[in-house]
C-alpha cells in the first residue's frame, strides 16, 4: 500500500494565527534565547549585599560622578577600600565594576565601562580562594543572577589569549606574575602594558603589601585602568606605630564599630562598657 | 578606663607542665625544667590559652546573656537571640618551627593528662602549621587541616578536630575560621599590621541570620563566645601596648586612618591642577594634557626663558582640546619646543663658539663635548636663560665665580644632548627632550635657585609630593633632599612631571619664575 502525501489545507483564520505566532516567535525570542551570563552592566541586587559592600563601596563610588570620566584621568592613583577583617571584601570587589558601570549609564553614552576586571592577590592560596569565592558566592547570595566566569591565571598565557580575554569576566592572578624579572626576559614592558590595557579595572587584594613598591609600580603603569585596593590594614610594614600607607586615597572605612552598628557581624572587642 | 582591659590577658609568671607533678612555676635552676627552658614564655602563654578556652566553655554553659556589644544594634526588625553554642577555637603564635613543634607537643601532652577536663572527642587537641625546617617537615594549613574541622562541619567537633592551632605566621590573611575566640602571642611582636591581621582571625562572629514572619532574627552565640580574648606574656614588654593599639585601630578605623586622604581631597586636588592651567575652563580637560602643558612650560622656561607665539598656541590647543587625539597634539607641542630649542641651541652655538660636537660613540659623558667660552659669553648665556634680574640676584647671593660655574653647568646640561639629537637620529624625540628636561630641571633646582628661595622650593616640593602621592609623612627634615626627590622618581615620568609642574607653578605664583608666570597666564 502506497502512501500518498496529503496536502494540508488550513482555514484563513488558522493561517493568519500561525503567521502571527511566527512573527511573535521571531521578534520576541524566548527567555533562554538570551545568553545567561554575568554582565556588569546589568543591575546588581543591592539589597542582598552586606552593608559593608553596599554602603561603604557601592554607594560611595556612586557619589563621585568623576569616576565616569576616562579612566586614564585617574591612572597612577590607588583608591583604597579599608574594611575590617571579615567584612566581605572579596565580594566587595564585585561592587566596584557595577558601581562604575552604573555611573557610566547615569552620565550618558560614551562613558568608559568595565567589562573585565583583574584581581591581584598576594599569594597562590589567596588567588585560589578568591577564584573559588567569586565563582560561586555572588549567585549563591543572590547579588547577581549569574555568577561571573572567573579564571585563576597561573601563567601569562591567559592574558595574551584573545579567546581567554573574551571568555572570562574576572581574572585573578598573583601580583608576582606581573613583576618584571631582573633581565626583563619574562615580562617585557610592552607585554605588561598590553596586559594592563586589557583591564579597565584592577583590584589589589591585601593592598598593604603594596608598600614595597613593585605593586604600586603596577598601579602606575596601568595608564588606562582604575586601580582599587582592598585591605583591613592600610599600614606600613614592620612598624609598631600605626602609620598609614602612602600613595592611596580611601574610598570607605569600615571598622568594628561600623560592623556592630550595622549588621552585627563581628565579635566584641570589649567585655564591658567603657565608662 | 581602658575598654580593652578585660580582653588582654597578660601572664606574669612562667609556668610549665611536668608529667609527674603537673603544672608548676618554672624554676631555671631545676634540672627537670631544663627541657622547657628555651620555650618557657611560649609554653606559659599556650597553657593560658587552654585555660581561657576552658573558661569560655564553662561560662557559655552557665551564662546565657548577650554580649554587651550586641546592645548597640538597635534596628527594630532585627532581634539578636543568644541561643547557639559552639566549640571555641584558638591560635597561638610562636617564633620559629622548633618552638611551634615543642609547644604543640607539650600542649598535647598536657591535654592528654587531663582528659577528664579536656575530652578528645570535644576537639581538645593542638595541631601545628608551619613551612617546615631542616628538622621538621612542613605542615600546610589547608582546608583538610584538623583545625578547620569545625568550620567544615558547621561547628561540630569530634576526635578528628583540633581546637588549638600553633603557628608562626601562617594564620594571617585569608585564613577564615569564625570559631576562633582566643589568640595567644607566645613571642615578641614587631609589627602592628600583623597583630591586627592575627586578631582579625578571631573577629568574625558566628551569628546566624534567618527570617521569620518578616522579622530578621540574628541568632548570636552567648556572651562568652561572642567576645575575643588575647593572651600574651608580661616578659614581652611591648606586646601589650601593640595589642592595645591594634584593638584601638580595629575598633575605630576612621580615626586610625584619618591621615589617608579621602576621595573629596583627591578630586579637589585634581580640580586645583586643572584650574592652574585652564582658568575658568576647568573640568573639561584631560589630566595628562594639563600636566604635559605644565611640563612643557617648565621646559620652555628652562631652555629658552620665553615661549614663542606658535608654542603658546600649541600649548593652548593641547590643554583645551577635547576632540583631537591628544597624543598627536602633545607630540606636536614637543616638536615645536624642539624647533624653538634647536634655533636657540644654534644661536648659543654661534655665541659660544662651539668648536664641534663629537660623534655619538664618544659622547658617553657630557664632558666630552668640548667648547670654548669666556666669562662674558657665560654671563650672556645665563642672562638669556634666566633673565637679568635673576642673574644679578645670583651674583649677589653666590658670588661671581660660583654663578659663572653654575652657568657653565647649565650650559653643559643642555647643549650636548641637543647635539646628540642632531647626530643620533634613531633616538626618539621625546627621549631627547626627556633627557634635556631632566638635566636642565635638575641643574636648575639644584643650583640655580637662590638660597633665599630654597625653602620655598623645598616647601613646594613637599606640598607637591604630598598632593600627588597622598603621603603626608614621607618627608622629615633629615631625609628630605629636593634633588633626590626628583631623581627618585625618574622611573616614573608621570609622577615626576606632576611634581615638577606643581613646583613650577608655585614658584611662578610667587614671582620667582617670571617666565613660568608668563607661560601660565596664556
Amino acid at each position: 500500500m502506497s502512501h500518498v502525501p496529503q496536502t494540508v489545507r488550513m482555514s484563513p483564520a488558522t493561517s493568519s494565527r500561525c503567521a502571527f505566532t511566527a512573527i511573535l516567535e521571531k521578534t520576541t525570542p524566548p527567555d533562554n534565547y538570551w545568553p545567561r551570563q554575568f554582565d556588569c552592566d546589568r543591575d546588581l541586587h543591592r539589597d542582598r549585599a552586606r552593608i559593608s559592600q553596599r554602603e561603604y563601596i557601592y554607594r560611595v563610588l556612586l557619589t563621585y560622578p568623576q569616576f565616569s570620566n576616562p579612566y586614564s584621568y585617574y591612572a597612577g592613583h590607588l583608591f583604597c577600600c579599608c574594611q575590617i577583617v571579615g567584612a566581605g571584601k572579596t565580594l566587595g570587589m564585585l561592587m566596584v565594576p557595577f558601581a562604575l558601570n552604573e555611573l557610566a549609564r547615569l552620565r550618558g553614552p560614551g562613558r568608559p565601562r568595565v567589562n573585565r576586571m583583574l584581581i591581584l592577590a598576594k599569594s597562590t592560596s589567596l588567588r585560589d580562594q578568591i577564584v573559588s569565592e567569586l565563582s560561586e558566592e555572588p549567585a549563591h547570595y543572590g547579588l547577581v543572577d549569574y555568577s561571573p566566569d572567573v579564571v585563576g591565571a597561573t601563567s601569562l598565557d591567559v592574558f595574551t589569549s584573545t579567546y581567554a580575554l573574551d571568555r572570562h569576566d574576572i581574572f585573578v592572578s598573583t601580583q608576582q606574575l606581573l613583576w618584571p624579572s631582573v633581565d626583563g626576559s619574562r615580562l617585557p614592558p610592552d607585554l605588561l602594558d598590553r596586559i594592563l590595557r586589557s583591564f579597565p579595572l584592577i583590584c589589589f587584594d591585601e593592598v598593604h603589601f603594596a608598600s614595597g613598591g613593585k605593586v604600586l609600580d603596577l598601579a602606575y603603569k596601568a595608564s588606562q585602568s582604575l586601580s582599587f585596593g582592598f585591605t583591613a590594614t592600610p599600614l606600613r610594614e614592620s612598624d609598631a606605630n600605626p602609620r598609614p600607607m602612602s600613595n592611596a586615597y580611601k574610598v570607605g572605612v569600615y571598622g568594628v564599630r561600623n560592623a556592630i552598628a550595622s549588621d552585627n557581624s563581628m565579635k566584641g572587642l570589649w567585655a564591658k562598657h567603657a565608662e | 578606663m581602658n575598654p580593652f582591659e578585660d580582653i588582654i590577658v597578660e601572664t606574669q609568671t612562667d609556668r610549665i607542665f611536668l608529667a609527674d607533678v603537673g603544672e608548676v612555676p618554672f624554676d631555671p635552676s631545676d634540672p627537670a625544667h631544663a627541657r622547657a627552658a628555651g620555650n618557657v614564655q611560649a609554653l606559659t602563654v599556650a597553657y593560658e590559652v587552654v585555660n581561657q578556652l576552658k573558661v569560655k566553655e564553662l561560662e557559655a554553659v552557665e551564662d546565657h546573656s548577650l554580649s554587651c556589644h550586641r546592645e548597640f544594634h538597635t534596628a527594630a526588625r532585627s532581634v539578636p537571640q543568644p541561643t547557639h553554642n559552639h566549640a571555641s577555637h584558638a591560635i597561638i603564635r610562636v617564633d620559629n618551627v622548633t618552638e611551634c613543634e615543642c609547644v604543640c607537643e607539650a600542649l598535647n601532652e598536657y591535654l592528654s593528662r587531663h582528659r577528664d577536663m579536656y575530652p578528645r572527642e570535644d576537639g581538645w587537641h593542638a595541631a601545628c602549621a608551619h613551612g617546615g625546617s631542616a628538622s621538621y617537615p612542613p605542615t600546610p594549613l589547608d582546608s583538610s587541616h584538623p583545625w578547620f574541622y569545625a568550620k567544615q562541619h558547621k561547628g561540630r567537633v569530634n576526635r578528628r578536630a583540633s581546637r588549638i592551632l600553633v603557628a608562626i605566621d601562617l594564620a594571617t590573611e585569608g585564613i577564615n575560621n569564625k570559631y576562633v575566640t582566643v589568640i595567644g602571642f607566645g613571642s615578641p611582636i614587631q609589627a602592628l599590621r600583623s597583630v591586627i591581621q592575627s586578631i582579625g582571625r578571631a573577629i568574625r562572629s558566628t551569628r546566624e541570620v534567618s527570617r521569620l514572619d518578616g522579622l530578621t532574627v540574628h541568632t548570636t552565640p552567648v556572651a562568652a563566645l561572642d567576645n575575643i580574648c588575647v593572651d600574651t606574656h608580661a616578659r614581652f614588654r611591648s606586646n601589650r601596648k601593640i595589642i592595645e593599639s591594634a584593638l584601638h585601630f580595629m575598633d575605630d578605623m576612621e580615626s586610625g586612618l584619618r591621615d589617608i586622604p579621602d576621595l573629596d581631597t583627591f578630586f579637589a586636588t585634581q580640580a586645583d591642577i586643572g584650574r592652574m592651567v585652564n582658568g575658568s575652563r576647568g573640568g573639561q580637560l584631560h589630566i595628562a594634557g594639563r600636566i604635559a602643558a605644565l611640563e612643557l612650560a617648565c621646559i620652555a622656561y628652562c631652555e629658552g626663558g620665553r615661549l614663542t607665539d606658535r608654542l603658546k598656541s600649541r600649548v593652548c590647543r593641547g590643554v583645551c582640546a577635547t576632540t583631537e587625539p591628544r597624543k598627536e597634539i602633545v607630540d606636536g607641542i614637543l616638536e615645536t619646543v624642539w624647533s624653538s630649542n634647536r634655533a636657540r641651541v644654534g644661536q648659543l652655538a654661534r655665541e659660544l663658539h662651539i668648536t664641534g660636537v663629537l660623534p655619538q660613540q664618544s659622547l658617553q659623558l657630557r664632558e666630552t663635548c668640548t667648547f670654548t667660552r669666556t666669562e662674558e659669553q657665560l654671563r650672556r648665556f645665563a642672562i638669556g636663560l634666566w633673565g637679568e634680574d635673576w642673574w644679578r640676584t645670583l651674583v649677589t647671593q653666590m658670588g661671581s665665580e660660583q654663578s659663572l660655574q653654575l652657568a657653565h653647568t647649565s650650559m653643559r646640561a643642555i647643549t650636548p644632548r641637543a647635539g646628540m639629537y642632531e647626530l643620533e637620529q634613531d633616538m626618539r624625540l621625546d627621549q631627547v627632550l626627556e633627557a634635556i628636561r631632566g638635566e636642565a630641571l635638575a641643574a636648575g633646582f639644584r643650583e640655580v635657585v637662590p638660597s633665599q628661595h630654597r625653602n620655598r622650593v623645598e616647601q613646594s616640593l613637599k606640598t607637591a609630593f604630598t598632593l600627588v602621592t597622598g603621603d603626608a609623612n614621607c618627608f622629615n627634615s633629615a631625609e628630605f633632599n629636593h634633588h633626590s626627590v626628583i631623581y627618585t622618581f625618574t622611573t616614573n615620568a608621570r609622577l615626576r612631571s606632576r611634581i615638577l609642574g606643581y613646583v613650577a607653578f608655585e614658584l611662578a605664583q610667587a614671582g620667582i619664575l617670571p617666565g613660568m608666570q608668563m607661560a601660565l597666564t596664556l
